[in-house]
């Protein structure tokens, strides 16, 4: 856990973008959709969470890769095996870090609207499925920035433009019952799939 | 302690490495060869970053993958190195500390003693980026000799030091050097003439050689020649120019020359036993 803290610490004021964008941005969009329409704001407003949450999931991860992938002197990290964890266990912990964050963004949520938990396990699984293929293209790729591109288009494409696509990771409407989910168990199968292969390309790179 | 055997390995259809054997004992070790001749590449498989086509690096006796003491017995300084900038020098020692498997209690001591032998304990909290080319060197010879390893492997660790910091570096190694294999991978010959037991020469992916610096300097017993520019072409056979020099106006040429010569042969460096080798006047 040391060396994930030094490796977070070493991503400096990039580090504080997910917090600013869950803690400030999440929040002051969703009151503003409430402020400025009547009625039940909540599609609306699952619409805005699907859009910020998963698509920052990936940051952290995606920097910590780059140190791995890109910097000078890197083989140093994959030469001291001795204490060293798999990549993949660390996408694991960075998600669940990203989830606790998630966690009081949806505890806010809950003094806004009456149903929550289902789109916050919605939320949850998309970020999941954009930390994994992040993982797999960066090793795939053996570089982050195409994989940070990919993300940040994949999530405006899809959730702006091209919602209902087969594609699509997102979900229109009210979140309000187990059968809104359904997306989310196939989203959740594709991204332990991704998750495999990454780990696979891992394995084969770095001889563990 | 390291042993080296029928090692092979290709990039592509290109062939780097050809069957190389080595038995490397706990001595320092200069691997010598010119940009290109695999010595990075020996270093890596050394380190189990690559796997050989063919053959195999053993430690003890047994192949470094499945050794459960080697990589907890080695320091490694790759070519490049000055990963996460953003962090203090003490914080990426001690991220290197955790990573070899060092003892939190032990971390501190390790740390400043591996800082003072590089002469950088007084830059412990400054970061990575804002040290100079020559500091981030120093700092990867530090975390390379952090936790005492057995085996040290080092890829032009003077590279980019200025003079009296690499003299800092050959003190460094002579204090290191009881008891632990270490190999410094450099084409500056003067480095393994003042710290090297033993030099080893890469030519192309061949080892030409591996025994000791008086057996290299020997290669070019009565193969030296210091002389006028004048007198250059009386020199007969296969023949070098090493180097041209002035002296009291004069222009010199030392010479190596694969034939003995009418003149008095000088007593051969380090450096002329292997450019006798590369140079092929043996």
């Amino acid at each position: 856990m040391r060396r994930l803290y030094l490796e977070l610490k070493n991503q400096r004021f990039y580090f504080f973008v997910p917090p600013v964008v869950l803690f400030i941005l999440v929040p002051l969009t969703v009151l503003a959709t409430i402020k400025s329409g009547g009625g039940n704001n909540f599609p609306e407003c699952a619409t805005i969470s699907q859009l910020f949450i998963p698509s920052f999931a990936a940051w952290w991860p995606l920097f910590i890769l780059k140190e791995y992938l890109n910097s000078p002197g890197r083989e140093l990290l994959f030469v001291y095996k001795s204490g060293r964890d798999s990549l993949f266990s660390k996408m694991i912990i960075l998600w669940v870090f990203y989830l606790l964050h998630v966690v009081i963004v949806f505890i806010y949520f809950t003094s806004l609207f009456d149903f929550v938990w289902f789109l916050f396990i919605a939320v949850i699984i998309q970020s999941m499925f954009l930390i994994a293929l992040g993982y797999f293209l960066s090793l795939l790729f053996q570089n982050t920035f195409i994989p940070l591109i990919i993300n940040f288009a994949y999530s405006s494409i899809f959730m702006l433009a091209v919602l209902d696509s087969p594609l699509s990771i997102f979900e229109n409407g009210f979140f309000n019952n187990t059968g809104s989910l359904s997306k989310s168990i196939v989203v959740a199968i594709i991204a332990s799939i991704l998750f495999y292969g990454g780990y696979q390309i891992e394995k084969r790179l770095y001889n563990d | 302690m390291i042993t080296v055997n029928n090692l092979s390995k290709s990039f592509g259809r290109k062939e780097v490495l050809h069957s190389v054997n080595l038995r490397l004992d706990a001595k320092v070790y200069g691997l010598l060869g010119a940009n290109g001749a695999g010595k990075t590449t020996l270093i890596r498989c050394m380190a189990g970053l690559y796997e050989p086509q063919q053959g195999e690096v053993l430690y003890h006796n047994e192949p470094i993958h499945k050794s459960k003491s080697f990589h907890q017995d080695l320091g490694y300084l790759p070519q490049a190195f000055g990963m996460f900038r953003e962090l203090t020098l003490y914080e990426m020692m001690e991220y290197i500390c955790s990573l070899k498997g060092i003892p939190r209690s032990k971390c501190t001591s390790e740390i400043t003693k591996a800082l003072t032998s590089v002469n950088l304990e007084d830059k412990a909290g400054d970061r990575i980026k804002t040290l100079s080319g020559g500091m981030v060197r120093r700092a990867g010879i530090a975390q390379a000799i952090l936790g005492d390893p057995k085996v040290i492997l080092l890829d032009e660790p003077t590279a980019g030091l200025d003079p009296s910091e690499r003299a800092r570096f050959k003190n460094t190694v002579s204090e290191l050097k009881q008891d632990r294999m270490i190999l410094i991978s450099t084409h500056i010959v003067e480095d393994v003439d003042a710290c090297c037991n033993s030099v080893i020469v890469i030519d192309e992916g061949r080892v030409l050689f591996n025994g000791s610096c008086e057996e290299l300097r020997n290669i070019a017993l009565n193969k030296v020649y210091n002389i006028n520019e004048a007198d250059s072409d009386r020199i007969t056979g296969e023949k070098f120019i090493l180097k041209v020099s002035e002296m009291e106006g004069k222009i010199y040429h030392r010479i190596l020359a694969k034939e003995k010569q009418a003149y008095e042969s000088e007593k051969p460096t380090l450096e002329d036993g292997y450019m006798c080798l590369v140079k092929g006047i043996v």
